[in-house]
């Protein structure tokens, strides 16, 4: 399928493009959430890669996944992001560049993203619609450092508490979506 | 350890500060265990999937002047030649699914999903009212509940999102009249003036000043009522919540079971409350209570759906597509439903059920729940093409059927089944998805197996729907309000089938194999415009049913 539409981009029928956006869209912000702090850093670059792909679009091979083709301009994308934001901020982002430089890290990483399709990202919607309250509860809160500290303020739970529970929620959502990707039935 | 490293790690990924002695800690475990760098990422990137599904949908405005799309997203100017030959593409290559198997299932949803886009992409951006994509489903797009609408409701500002009934998460007030807020899981809080209240997500509303009274449908316990001294929350009932000027709540239960979660004022702990149908109490701002009285509560929800609303002379449309029969179910003589082709096949009424306007005062069958209607005479449906439409807006929280077909008068061997759901039991198969129609054929006919086709999971109640299931061949065709065919294909069927239908229910499988069955799966709703024809309709036809 994304093998017409590359032919139809580049037969000048540029907005086709959009339909790759609308299509990878959600794996490549999925892939950069998973190595970025801020969702806005997220959306900025995955929009820059996806012009950079709408530029080297001929360079693509149709027999090649262009999910994964994608992803080789978001690492050297990201790479230089990192290199610009560790000068800038040093801390911040140390811990998450040091873990992606980890080559297992960055190969499952790269699994898992090969294997998430757009289907599982609706299944987790209505999986967050099932989780117990208190996971919700976090799970909505869209943590970071100090998201996590005022939510433990806000609910007289200890950060570490907020932190346990995210980390179970992400357990049990995971089951979830594959519960809802795998249990068929008449 | 693994989980408190595990925990650790995220933690510190997420930006918590800790000591450079334990972050290499962390970091020295990552690159020398495997299993724990394995989980790690999993849990990694089930975040990074969480952080997407919430976050808003970027606008890639950059992007679009790169591409010299300026401006497509708003004027919808997108080249109907590439949108012929993307969907020239998907119509060419039907697959078959067959829910027997995981895999299937996954790749129907996953080509669903993409097809989705495209409708999203092609046909969506021309609308000025629902953009119905795959960004309606996902909470960053926060659609919540839509507002019924009822005439004499005075809002501080307007509530709505722009283009449509859905109604803006956040504070509102309203300043005169009511009006009621409809969930997409069944739930209804009628809203009665002057009130302030803020909606927060799909199953909880804060209730600042004012006065609500919540129906929660069967099946959708748990919703809850923020008040200033705690949180009131549903068990399966028909409760009111008022709050006043002194921040005193008066909750009063008419029906079912509420508790009250009362807040401490010394400490953190939650005092609970049980309630009964009945009862009332008043509950100050510090969580004193007193027995309060029920009466003076809001009336409740009203039930009326958001109205149907067709394009000018829809039957003469309906009438020039030349249909096989066609019932508009816009009135009924002596338990029967008229044929307006004048072939003579009315709909014959089977329990309580009425014709009845809508609360934009067009009439349609509504059901109750209780019963439904069947064809009198089977039609000899040829499968080399054969379409049926219809509009339905369904009021309750159930796992309905809109449309049976059978080779023999109210028998459970459907040969082709339409439903909707918009509740789901735990005991229902895990295949069902909410808020989808289903469009099912077996052949030969039985009582299980088949092939299934699922809409996106966009189709709540209390809106009107229009569904269009085809047959052509071995190719299955489901279309439901403009969005992107769905295709599939059957498992072989004979060219012609002489079909009984029934509308509203369905005869599910009797005990002991008997195939006459049980009435089950009743709709809660509304039904309208059904017609049948004798070939399939085209894309364009169909639109022309939305006004497009």
């Amino acid at each position: 399928m994304i093998e017409q539409v590359v032919r139809q981009v580049l037969a000048g029928k540029p907005d086709a493009f959009l339909w790759i956006v609308r299509s990878e869209g959600p794996g490549l912000r999925s892939f950069l959430a998973s190595r970025l702090h801020q969702m806005q850093d997220v959306d900025d670059l995955a929009q820059e890669i996806f012009i950079i792909a709408y530029r080297k679009l001929r360079e693509f091979e149709p027999d090649r996944d262009f999910g994964v083709w994608l992803r080789g301009i978001a690492r050297n994308r990201l790479k230089q992001h990192f290199e610009r934001v560790t000068r800038q901020t040093a801390s911040l982002e140390l811990f998450r560049s040091e873990v992606m430089e980890i080559d297992r890290m960055a190969e499952e990483i790269e699994r898992l993203a090969e294997r998430t399709r757009s289907a599982q990202l609706l299944a987790m919607v209505q999986c967050i619609a099932k989780l117990p309250e208190r996971m919700r509860m976090v799970v909505r809160s869209r943590m970071d450092g100090e998201k996590a500290a005022s939510l433990a303020a806000e609910s007289g739970l200890s950060v570490d508490a907020i932190y346990q529970i995210q980390h179970r929620s992400l357990d049990w959502l995971r089951d979830c979506i594959g519960k809802e990707m795998t249990n068929v039935a008449e | 350890m693994l989980r408190n490293d595990m925990v650790d790690a995220l933690a510190t990924w997420q930006g918590l500060a800790v000591d450079a002695d334990r972050r290499d800690e962390l970091l020295a475990r990552l690159r020398t265990d495997e299993v724990f760098c394995r989980e790690f990422a999993e849990a990694l990137w089930t975040l990074a999937m969480l952080r997407v599904v919430q976050a808003p949908e970027p606008r890639w405005l950059s992007l679009s002047e790169e591409l010299g799309l300026c401006g497509v997203e708003e004027d919808g100017s997108v080249d109907e030649g590439a949108e012929e030959a993307i969907m020239a593409e998907v119509r060419r290559k039907p697959h078959r699914i067959r829910l027997s198997l995981p895999w299937r299932t996954f790749a129907m949803v996953a080509a669903g999903v993409l097809a989705l886009f495209l409708w999203f992409l092609f046909i969506a951006k021309g609308r000025n009212t629902e953009k119905m994509g795959i960004t309606e489903v996902l909470p960053s797009e926060r659609k919540l509940a839509v507002l019924a609408g009822e005439s004499g409701a005075v809002w501080e500002s307007d509530p709505l999102i722009a283009g449509g009934n859905w109604v803006r998460p956040g504070s509102h007030r309203l300043l005169a009249g009511s009006d009621t807020l409809l969930f997409f899981n069944g739930i209804r809080v009628r809203l009665q003036a002057p009130l302030e209240f803020s909606l927060v997500n799909e199953g909880t509303v804060s209730c600042h000043r004012g006065a609500m009274r919540v129906t929660v449908a069967n099946g959708a316990a748990g919703f809850r009522v923020n008040v200033p001294f705690g949180v009131v929350t549903d068990l399966g009932t028909d409760f009111a919540v008022s709050v006043g000027a002194d921040d005193a709540t008066r909750v009063a239960v008419m029906e079912g079971t509420v508790e009250l979660g009362i807040r401490q004022q010394e400490d953190d702990g939650i005092r609970l409350i049980s309630m009964a149908p009945g009862e009332a109490v008043e509950v100050s701002a510090t969580g004193n209570t007193q027995p309060a009285s029920t009466n003076g509560v809001p009336p409740p929800p009203d039930s009326s759906l958001l109205p149907l609303k067709l394009p000018d002379a829809y039957a003469d449309l309906i009438l020039a597509g030349k249909p096989r029969h066609y019932w508009r179910l816009d009135r009924m003589e002596n338990g029967k439903i008229p044929d307006v082709t004048g072939r003579g096949n009315p709909l014959l009424s089977l329990g309580p059920l009425a014709v009845s306007a809508d609360g934009g005062g067009r009439h349609s069958l509504r059901l109750s729940g209780k019963g439904g209607v069947r064809s009198q005479h089977p039609w000899r449906l040829r499968t080399d093409g054969a379409a049926l439409e219809l509009w339905f807006a369904s009021e309750g929280n159930q796992q309905s059927s809109l449309v049976g077909m059978a080779t023999r008068e109210l028998d459970s061997r459907h040969f082709a089944m339409l439903s909707h759901n918009s509740y789901l039991s735990e005991a229902a198969p895990r295949s069902q998805m909410l808020n989808t129609v289903r469009f099912l054929t077996r052949w030969p006919i039985d009582v299980r197996g088949g092939v299934n086709l699922f809409s996106e999971p966009v189709i709540g109640p209390y809106s009107w729907h229009h569904v269009v299931i085809q047959i052509k061949g071995r190719r299955m065709e489901l279309h439901v309000d403009g969005m992107p065919v769905k295709v599939a294909t059957a498992d072989p069927l004979p060219k012609t089938i002489d079909a009984f239908l029934t509308l509203g229910f369905a005869h599910t499988m009797g005990r002991d194999g008997l195939i006459e069955g049980l009435p089950d799966r009743f709709l809660i709703g509304r039904i309208a415009e059904v017609a049948v024809y004798d070939r399939v309709l085209s894309p364009k036809e169909i639109r022309q049913r939305l006004g497009k």
